[in-house]
C-alpha cells in the first residue's frame, strides 16, 4: 500500500504521475526546483516541496535533498519519471534503504542495464541476437583499431555507461576512429564518470524498434507490442508509432518474443523497454534495455488500453496485478509527436521564454500531454519537451491524418517550437508510405 | 544504437555523490575557510563537486525585502520586514548545539552577518545569516523541522539607518 507518492521530476511526466495518483487514491507530492514553483504539476499535486535552485544537480538530481523532501512530506514511495535520476541505481538503492517504495525496476537491474557491455553478455546468454561488437572495454586506440578491422567499418564507438543517444559516434575509417577515440573517452568521463568505451558494428539505414515489457513479482512477463522510433533528430526521438510500419507478422513476433525472453532471463520486475535495430535487409539486433517509463508510453497506452503509470505504481506497491499475454489486445494504430522548444528555422536552437498564448489540439483519437498553460515560463535549465501529441486511429493512415491535423492546431506563442518540422515529416511521402529511415526529419525539413 | 533520447541534459558531477569521506574533507575545508569569510569555495574531483558560498546569501534566495513573505508562501503581513529563507533543504536548527540557547528569539537584536540558525543536511551545516542589522520579529520554523528550499524561516525588522548588507 502506498499512501503518499513523491514525484521526483517535472514537466509533463510529473503531471502524468500526479494524475495517475489521483486515479489510484494516492496523495501526490512533487519535488521541484525554485524555477518550477508555479508550474502546472506543482499546482495540481496534493503537496509540493521545493528541493533547490534551478540547476538540476542542485535540485532534481540532488539525492540528499530529495530524501529530506520525502521525510518532510511523509512520502512512502518515489516515482522518478524519466531522465534525471530514473536510471541512477544509487538513488533507487537510497530510496529502498530509507524504506521508500521505488516505482520501477529494482536498483540491481538498473545497475546491470546501465552497463552496456554487461547487458550485451546477459542478453547473448538469454539467446538474443546481440549486435556484433566488443565484449570487453577497449584498452586503447590500437585495441579499438584492431577490433574495428575485425568488425569492418563503419563502426559505432560507444560509452559503456552511455544511453539516451549520448556518448555515441560513427567512424567510417581507421583515421576517424583514431581521432574519435580520445574525444569520446573524455566526453564519456565527463558525462558518465566512466571512461570505458566499446565498439559495435554500424547498421546502415536501420529502423529503431523497441518492445514494451511488463513483469510482475511472480515472474509473469508480457509484452504490449512494439514502437517504431525511427524519426529522430541528433539521436533524440521525435515521432514514435505502433505498430511498426512494414514489419512482417513473423518479424514482429520475433522481436516481442526476444524481449519477453530477455526479461525472463533477467528476472526483471515492473516495466522496461527492449531496443532493437532492424536493418534494411531485415536482420534484427538487440541494442539495450531501458529500465524505466519511456517518454513515448502513450503510444502503447493508446493501442493496449493499459495505463502504464498506474500499473507500475500498483506493481511496485505489491498489488496483485496478474499478467496474461492472451488478455493483451492491441488495437489500431497510434502515432506520437514530441513538440519541443527547438526552432528548426534557427538550426534547432533551444528556446526558453514565457508562453503568452496557447491553443491545444483536440478531436477524435487525440491525446495531449503537456505542462504548458498560458503564462507558463519555460526555463532554460531543462529538457526541451513542451508537449506530446498522440493520435489513435483504426489504421495507420487515419492516425497519421489525425496527428497531422492536431499538430497543425497546436499554437504556442512565446516559445519557438519544432511543430513545423514535425508537420513536414508527417506530410512526407516516405513517412506516409511507412518507408522512412533514419534521417527522415532532416530530409523532410530541407525539402519541404 | 542507443538512440532513445529521453534525457537531453548531460550528467555532470554533482555534490550528492560526495561520500562519507568527502563530507569529512568538506568539514575540514569549511573549518579552514570559515574565519576568512571567503565567499566561494569550489572543490572538484572525479567523484564529487562541491560549491560553497560563504557568509553572503546568493541573490536568488536568502533575502526578500517587502511585505514579509518568501515566494510561494502565504503572506504574513508585517510592515517593511525582511524575510530570511532556507538556503537548502534540510533540518532547521535554532541552536548552535543541543542544550545551548537558541541563536535568536523574537525580539533579539542582530547585526548584519549574525547567525539566525542552521540548516543541516548530510552532516553539512549551512548558516542562516541576517542580511541586515535589526530586530527579529518572527520565527517561522520549529527547531528540528525539515524545511524546504527558500522556506521562510525568520523575519527581521531592519534598523532604519542600516543599509542592506552587501559585502562579506
Amino acid at each position: 500500500m502506498i499512501g503518499t507518492l513523491m514525484i521526483c521530476n517535472r514537466g509533463e511526466v510529473a503531471l502524468r504521475i500526479v494524475r495517475a495518483c489521483r486515479e489510484l487514491g494516492i496523495r501526490s507530492v512533487v519535488a521541484h526546483s525554485s524555477a518550477d514553483r508555479r508550474s502546472l504539476p506543482v499546482r495540481l499535486a496534493d503537496d509540493s516541496v521545493c528541493v533547490g535552485p534551478a540547476p538540476p544537480d542542485h535540485s532534481y538530481r540532488n539525492i540528499p535533498a530529495l530524501l529530506y523532501a520525502c521525510a518532510r512530506a511523509g512520502a512512502d514511495a518515489v516515482h522518478p519519471g524519466y531522465g534525471f535520476l530514473a536510471e541512477d541505481p544509487d538513488f533507487a538503492a537510497a530510496c529502498r534503504d530509507s524504506g521508500l517504495v521505488w516505482v520501477g525496476p529494482p536498483p540491481e537491474h538498473i545497475a546491470l542495464l546501465g552497463d552496456k557491455i554487461a547487458t550485451r553478455s546477459e542478453m547473448r546468454a538469454a539467446g538474443l541476437p546481440v549486435l556484433p561488437g566488443t565484449d570487453r572495454p577497449l584498452t586503447d586506440v590500437a585495441d579499438a583499431l584492431r577490433h574495428a578491422r575485425h568488425l569492418g567499418f563503419p563502426v559505432a564507438l560507444k560509452a559503456v555507461a552511455g544511453g539516451g543517444g549520448r556518448g555515441i559516434t560513427r567512424s567510417d575509417t581507421p583515421d576517424a576512429l583514431a581521432e574519435a577515440f580520445p574525444r569520446i573517452r573524455d566526453a564519456s568521463r565527463a558525462l558518465f564518470r566512466d571512461e570505458r568505451l566499446y565498439l559495435e558494428k554500424w547498421v546502415e539505414g536501420a529502423r529503431h524498434v523497441e518492445v514494451q515489457v511488463l513483469a510482475d513479482a511472480r515472474g509473469g512477463v508480457v509484452h504490449l507490442g512494439e514502437r517504431d522510433c525511427t524519426t529522430q533528430h541528433l539521436n533524440q526521438k521525435v515521432i514514435e508509432e505502433s505498430p511498426a510500419p512494414r514489419l512482417s507478422t513473423q518479424h514482429r513476433r520475433r522481436l516481442t518474443d526476444w524481449a519477453v525472453q530477455g526479461a525472463r532471463h533477467l528476472r526483471l520486475r515492473n516495466l522496461a523497454t527492449f531496443e532493437f535495430l532492424v536493418a534494411e535487409a531485415g536482420e534484427s539486433f538487440f541494442t539495450e534495455v531501458n529500465p524505466r517509463l519511456q517518454v513515448e508510453h502513450p503510444v502503447t497506452e493508446a493501442r493496449s488500453g493499459c495505463d502504464l503509470v498506474t500499473w507500475m505504481i500498483s506493481e511496485a506497491a505489491g498489488a496483485d496485478v496478474p499478467l496474461h499475454q492472451d488478455r493483451v489486445e492491441l488495437r489500431g494504430h497510434a502515432i506520437e509527436a514530441r513538440i519541443t522548444a527547438q526552432d528548426p528555422r534557427r538550426d534547432w536552437a533551444a528556446s526558453a521564454g514565457t508562453v503568452t498564448d496557447l491553443e491545444l489540439p483536440g478531436g477524435p483519437g487525440i491525446r495531449v500531454d503537456t505542462w504548458l498553460t498560458p503564462g507558463t515560463r519555460v526555463p532554460p535549465h531543462y529538457d526541451a519537451l513542451l508537449a506530446k501529441v498522440t493520435a489513435w486511429g483504426p489504421d495507420r493512415e487515419t492516425a497519421r491524418r489525425r496527428l497531422l491535423g492536431a499538430v497543425g492546431e497546436f499554437t504556442c506563442v512565446g516559445v519557438r517550437h519544432n511543430a513545423p518540422a514535425v508537420t513536414a515529416v508527417l506530410d512526407h511521402t516516405d513517412f506516409a508510405d511507412g518507408r522512412h529511415r533514419a534521417g527522415i526529419l532532416e530530409q523532410a525539413w530541407t525539402t519541404r | 544504437m542507443n538512440s532513445c533520447g529521453d534525457a537531453a541534459e548531460p550528467r555532470l558531477p554533482d555534490p550528492r555523490e560526495a561520500g562519507a569521506a568527502a563530507v569529512e574533507v568538506l568539514g575540514e575545508v569549511l573549518g579552514l575557510v570559515r574565519p576568512t569569510g571567503v565567499r566561494r569555495v569550489r572543490i572538484r574531483t572525479r567523484q564529487f563537486d562541491v560549491d560553497v558560498v560563504w557568509e553572503r546569501p546568493a541573490p536568488s534566495h536568502g533575502v526578500a525585502v517587502g511585505n514579509g513573505h518568501a515566494p510561494g508562501h502565504l503572506p504574513t503581513p508585517v510592515g517593511q520586514s525582511v524575510s530570511v529563507t532556507a538556503p537548502a533543504v534540510g533540518v532547521f536548527h535554532r541552536c548552535p548545539a543541543q542544550g545551548e540557547p537558541p541563536f535568536v528569539d523574537v525580539g533579539s537584536r542582530v547585526a548584519a552577518g549574525d547567525r539566525l540558525g542552521l540548516v543541516e543536511a548530510m552532516k553539512v551545516s549551512t548558516p542562516v545569516i541576517a542580511p541586515h542589522a535589526g530586530t527579529v520579529s518572527g520565527i517561522h520554523a520549529g527547531d528540528g523541522e525539515v524545511v524546504e528550499y527558500e522556506q521562510l524561516l525568520v523575519e527581521l525588522v531592519p534598523d532604519e539607518a542600516a543599509p542592506p548588507r552587501s559585502g562579506t
